[in-house]
C-alpha cells in the first residue's frame, strides 16, 4: 500500500516565512490551533517546519492508552479527540516532535494531513511543503516482471531500479543490453536481446523500426550501463539520437565498469579511485572532468531527456512515464544514478541514502528535458557541501581538501550550468 | 504448515503490544491472552481518568476491543497461571487444568502491596492498579468524601487529582516527598501548590503506623502521633510483579531478569511489562521499570522475537509524564544526580516552568520540564536514547531547547541514514 504524503524540504525553508503556520491555523475556516511549527535556528542557519511524520510503524499510535490515536488505510494517523485524555505519552514518546499538546484544552492535536488537501502545502512558495500524491506509483504500477533470484552484489540498488523501471513499462516490450552488471536474459519476464557493448542503440533501432513496419507498439529499451552509454556505444548512441530513433535508452551510471572489476568509466567522478586511477606516490585517482552525457543528450534536442534516482521514486516513475509517450514520437533517454556499494566502496545498506546525498548535494541534479528544454524537477536551495558527500564512500578516501574543494567547484559550475539553461 | 501457539499472560499494554507484533509476522499463529482478570483488555494507566469522567467505560476499554476483533487473538478470562512446566511446554492455571504452548510470554504486570492489612479489614483497604478496583471503590464512593491516600507514587497522586477534581476532599501521605522517585523537588512544589489550591493535603516525611474503624469513619494515626479521620483509604505505596515462580526463572529487582531479546533463561519463554526485569539502557542492569512506553516497546520486541524474528532491545530508559491539574511535568533518563557523579548539570527555572539537563560528557542523558510542554519532550529522548554528541550546543540547548534538539535531531537522521 502507498501513500500521499507530505514532503518536507527543509533546505528551502526561508527564515522570515510563517505562511502555512497561519494557513494550518486557518484549516477549517475558524482558527485553530496549528499542528504544524516553524522552527529557525538561525545560529546554525537552521530552518525548517515540524510537524506529523506520518510513521508507518506510529510509535504514538503504539502507547496510545486509550486508542485514540490509529492509522488509516490511507497512511495517516489520526487523532480522535473524543477519546483523547491528554495524558501526553504521544509527546513523549514521538522522536520527530511530530504531536502537540493544546494549549486550551487537556488534549493532543496533530496533523491529518486535512483529510487529503494540506493547506499548509497550499500555501507555501517555496516549495519547501508539497503534498505529493502516489497515484502515480499506486496507479501506474504493474505486475512485478522481475524473476525470482538476484544476480547481484549485496546492496546493489539495480533490483529497485530494474523491477521499478518494467513495473512502469509493461510488459509490451524488448530489452536491449550488453555484457554488464545488469544482464536480464533469465532475469525478466519480457523478452532481452544482448548485444555488443557498442551496439545498444544500433540494436534497437533495427527492431525498432521493424516493431514500426509491422504496426507494433512495442517499445525498444535499451538498458546498459555508463561504460557502454558514454564510451564504447556513444558513437551510436548520439547517431541513434540525431537520427530520432523511436528507442528508450536507460542507462545506469555507477561511475566506472564495475562488472569487469571497477575500471574508470567517463562518467567516473574527479578523484575518485579506480582499479585503473590508483592512488599512490603517482596517482590520486580520477583526473580530469567526467562527460555528462544526459546534458549531451539534451543538446541533441531529441524527444525527451531526464536524470533520475532511486531516491526519488516518483520522480522516476513520472520521468519514466513521460518517456514512455515521447518515445512514440522519437528517443528518449534517462540518465540514473546507480550507486555501486562494491565499486564505490560503501555500506551494503547505503545504496538510497548515497542517492539521496547526491541528489541534496547537486553533485547529481534532477532535471528533465522535453525536445531540448531543460527544466529542473527538483531544487535544493541549500545543498550538502560535498565533503558530506564524499566521506561516505571509501573511493574518495584519499582525497586532499584541496581536490575536495576542486570536486565542489565543479559540482557548482556544472549545476549553475544547468540552472542557467533551465527554464521555468 | 504448522502453526505456533503463543501463549501470552496477561492482557496489559505489554501483552497487547506483543500480540500485535506476533500477527504482524505471523498471519496464521494461534495468539491468546490469558488475565486473571475479569474484562477485556485495558490499560491501567487510564484508570483515574474514569473517576473524573473524563473517558468514560467505552473508551476505556475501545483499544483492547478493537485489537482483539481486527488481529484475531483468543482471550482467556480469569484465569490464573501459577506454574510453568518448561520441559513439557506447558502451564498450569490454579485450578489444575494444564496449556499447552510453543512460545510463552509473562506480561503479567504488578500488584499493589497491600499496606496495615493485619490492623484493617481487607475490605476498608482500597488499591487502584485494575479496573475491579476502580468499581470497587467506585460503587462505595459518596460525594463530596474525605479520602487519604498513602503513597505518593504517579497512581497516588493521579488518583488524588482526579479525586479532587470531582469533589473529593483528599489527604495524601507520603512517606518522604511527593512523586520524590520522579521529578525534582522544585517541580514538585508546583504540584504541591496546586493541590493546596484544590483544597487537598499533602503530608510528607510521615507515615501510616495504625488504622482502625471508627463508626463509619477510619481513623489513621501518623508516625508522628497525629490523627486524620476519613471515610476512606486508598493504599498506592508502590506494586510487585506478579511472578511466576520457576527455579530456572532468575530473578532481578524483584522482576523476571530478561535478556536483550526480551527471553527469560527458560527455552521459549519471554517476559515483559512490569513483571519484566530488562537491561537498563545506563549501564545495562537488570530491574523492572514500570512505565507504559517501555511496557509497550518491551511487548513488542518480546513479540517480534516470539514469531522468530531478531530484535534486541536497547535497554529502558525511564521516562514520565505526568499531566496533572494545569502543570505538565516530564522527566527523562537520569535527572537526579547523586555527589561525585561526574555529570554536568544545567538547569534553568523562570516563573512557572523549569528545564534540567544532565550531560555525561558530550551527550545529553537526562531531561526534566515542568511546563514545557511545548518542547517535545520526544526529541529529547530521542537524543538521549541515539546518544547524539550535543558538545559544544549545550548552551545554546539550553537557551533554545525546541530548535536545537530539532536540530540535532534532523542532522543525526540526516548523518545515520535518510
Amino acid at each position: 500500500m502507498l501513500n500521499n504524503s507530505l514532503t518536507v524540504r527543509s533546505a528551502n525553508c526561508p527564515p522570515s516565512c510563517n505562511l502555512c503556520v497561519e494557513a494550518c491555523s486557518r484549516r477549517i475556516g475558524s482558527v485553530l490551533e496549528p499542528v504544524i511549527e516553524k522552527i529557525d535556528l538561525p545560529e546554525m542557519n537552521y530552518h525548517t517546519m515540524l510537524t506529523c511524520n506520518q510513521c508507518s510503524q506510529p510509535e504514538c499510535v503504539g502507547v496510545c492508552p486509550t486508542g485514540a490515536l490509529s492509522r488509516t488505510d490511507a497512511g495517516t494517523v489520526v487523532l480522535n479527540a473524543d477519546r483523547c485524555v491528554g495524558c501526553s505519552i504521544c509527546n513523549l514518546v514521538c522522536p520527530y516532535g511530530g504531536i502537540y499538546p493544546q494549549k486550551a484544552e487537556h488534549k493532543s492535536s496533530k496533523c491529518d494531513q486535512c483529510g487529503g488537501t494540506p493547506e499548509c502545502a497550499k500555501a507555501c512558495p517555496n516549495n519547501v511543503l508539497t503534498y505529493e500524491k502516489a497515484s502515480v506509483m499506486d496507479e501506474k504500477l504493474g505486475e512485478d516482471l522481475l524473476s525470482p533470484g538476484l544476480p547481484y552484489c549485496a546492496g546493489c540498488g539495480m533490483e529497485l531500479l530494474d523491477r521499478q523501471t518494467l513495473q512502469i513499462l509493461g510488459k509490451d516490450i524488448v530489452l536491449f543490453g550488453a555484457p554488464s552488471c545488469n544482464v536480464l536474459s533469465s532475469k525478466a519476464k519480457v523478452p532481452y536481446y544482448g548485444t555488443l557493448m557498442t551496439q545498444v542503440p544500433s540494436s534497437a533501432t533495427g527492431v525498432s523500426r521493424y516493431f514500426k513496419h509491422i504496426n507494433k507498439e512495442t517499445i525498444c529499451v535499451g538498458l546498459i550501463g555508463d561504460g557502454a552509454t558514454a564510451d564504447l556505444g556513444f558513437g551510436a548512441l548520439s547517431a541513434a539520437a540525431e537520427r530520432g530513433e523511436r528507442i528508450l535508452y536507460i542507462c545506469y551510471d555507477n561511475e566506472a565498469y564495475m562488472n569487469t572489476g571497477i575500471q574508470r568509466s567517463s562518467t567516473t567522478p574527479m578523484g575518485s579511485w579506480t582499479n585503473t586511477t590508483q592512488v599512490g606516490s603517482v596517482g590520486r585517482g580520477r583526473e580530469g572532468k567526467p562527460k555528462n552525457v544526459p546534458l549531451l543528450m539534451a543538446f541533441h534536442g531529441i524527444e525527451y531527456v531526464a536524470t533520475a534516482t532511486l531516491a526519488y521514486p516518483e520522480d522516476y516513475m513520472r520521468k519514466l512515464l513521460k518517456a514512455k509517450e515521447a518515445v512514440k514520437n522519437g528517443m528518449a533517454y534517462i540518465h540514473v544514478l546507480a550507486p555501486c556499494p562494491t565499486g564505490w566502496k560503501f555500506e551494503t545498506e547505503k545504496v538510497v541514502e548515497m542517492t539521496r546525498i547526491a541528489v541534496e548535494s547537486n553533485y547529481f541534479p534532477l532535471w528533465e528535458a522535453e525536445k531540448g528544454t531543460i527544466k529542473l524537477t527538483h531544487e535544493t536551495n541549500n545543498p550538502t557541501p560535498i565533503k558530506d558527500f564524499v566521506k561516505r564512500m571509501k573511493r574518495f578516501a584519499h582525497l586532499s581538501d584541496q581536490q575536495i574543494e576542486e570536486l565542489q567547484q565543479y559540482v557548482n559550475g556544472t549545476y549553475a550550468n544547468i540552472k542557467r539553461i533551465a527554464t521555468d | 504448515m504448522e502453526i505456533t501457539k503463543h501463549l501470552i499472560i496477561g492482557a496489559g499494554p505489554a501483552a497487547l503490544a506483543a500480540a500485535q507484533a506476533i500477527r504482524e509476522t505471523d498471519i496464521s499463529a494461534e495468539i491468546t491472552l490469558v488475565t486473571k482478570e475479569n474484562s477485556i483488555p485495558y490499560s491501567p494507566a487510564m484508570l483515574p481518568y474514569l473517576i473524573s469522567k473524563e473517558l468514560d467505560e467505552n473508551d476505556f476499554f475501545a483499544k483492547g476491543k478493537d485489537l482483539l476483533d481486527n488481529l484475531n487473538i483468543k482471550l482467556l478470562f480469569g484465569k490464573e497461571v501459577v506454574a510453568v512446566w518448561p520441559e513439557k511446554n506447558e502451564v498450569e492455571y490454579a485450578d489444575g487444568v494444564r496449556e499447552a504452548y510453543d512460545k510463552l510470554l509473562i506480561a503479567a504486570g504488578a500488584s499493589p502491596q497491600i499496606t496495615l492489612k493485619d490492623q484493617l479489614p481487607e475490605e476498608q483497604i482500597f488499591t487502584f492498579r485494575t479496573f475491579q478496583d476502580f468499581e470497587r471503590l467506585n460503587k462505595i464512593l459518596g460525594t463530596q468524601q474525605e479520602i487519604a491516600i498513602f503513597g505518593a507514587g504517579l497512581v497516588a497522586v493521579e488518583a488524588a487529582e482526579k479525586l479532587c477534581l470531582a469533589g473529593h476532599k483528599v489527604t495524601v501521605i507520603a512517606r518522604s516527598s511527593l512523586l520524590r522517585k520522579y521529578f525534582d523537588p522544585q517541580n514538585v512544589a508546583a504540584l504541591t501548590q496546586a493541590f493546596n489550591k484544590c483544597g487537598a493535603k499533602i503530608i510528607t516525611k510521615n507515615t501510616l503506623v495504625a488504622a482502625k474503624k471508627m463508626d463509619n469513619k477510619l481513623e489513621l494515626t501518623l508516625e508522628n502521633g497525629d490523627t486524620l479521620l476519613v471515610d476512606r483509604l486508598i493504599a498506592a505505596t508502590g506494586v510487585a510483579a506478579n511472578l511466576i515462580k520457576h527455579d530456572s526463572l532468575a530473578l532481578a529487582e524483584g522482576g523476571l531478569k530478561v535478556g536483550k531479546y526480551m527471553e527469560t533463561e527458560l527455552p521459549n519463554i519471554y517476559a515483559a511489562g512490569d513483571v519484566a526485569a530488562a537491561p537498563c539502557f545506563f549501564g545495562g542492569q537488570n530491574a523492572p521499570c514500570p512505565i507504559l512506553p517501555e511496557a509497550v516497546l518491551q511487548g513488542k520486541i518480546a513479540g517480534a522475537n516470539m514469531a522468530g524474528e531478531t530484535v534486541e532491545y536497547e535497554g529502558w530508559v525511564p521516562c514520565n509524564y505526568l499531566r496533572c491539574f494545569d502543570e505538565h511535568l516530564f522527566s527523562i533518563g537520569v535527572t537526579s544526580t547523586a555527589e561525585g557523579q561526574p555529570y554536568q548539570v544545567v538547569e534553568k527555572r523562570d516563573g512557572g516552568s523549569s528545564l534540567k539537563l544532565v550531560f555525561d560528557e558530550d551527550c545529553l542523558i537526562g531531561a526534566e520540564g515542568l511546563n514545557m510542554k511545548y518542547t517535545h519532550p520526544g526529541v529529547f529522548l530521542y537524543l538521549i536514547k541515539e546518544q547524539i554528541p550535543v558538545k559544544k550546543y549545550k548552551d545554546l540547548l539550553m537557551d533554545k531547547p525546541k530548535e536545537t534538539a530539532c536540530w540535532l535531531m534532523s542532522q543525526h537522521r540526516k548523518n545515520q541514514a535518510i
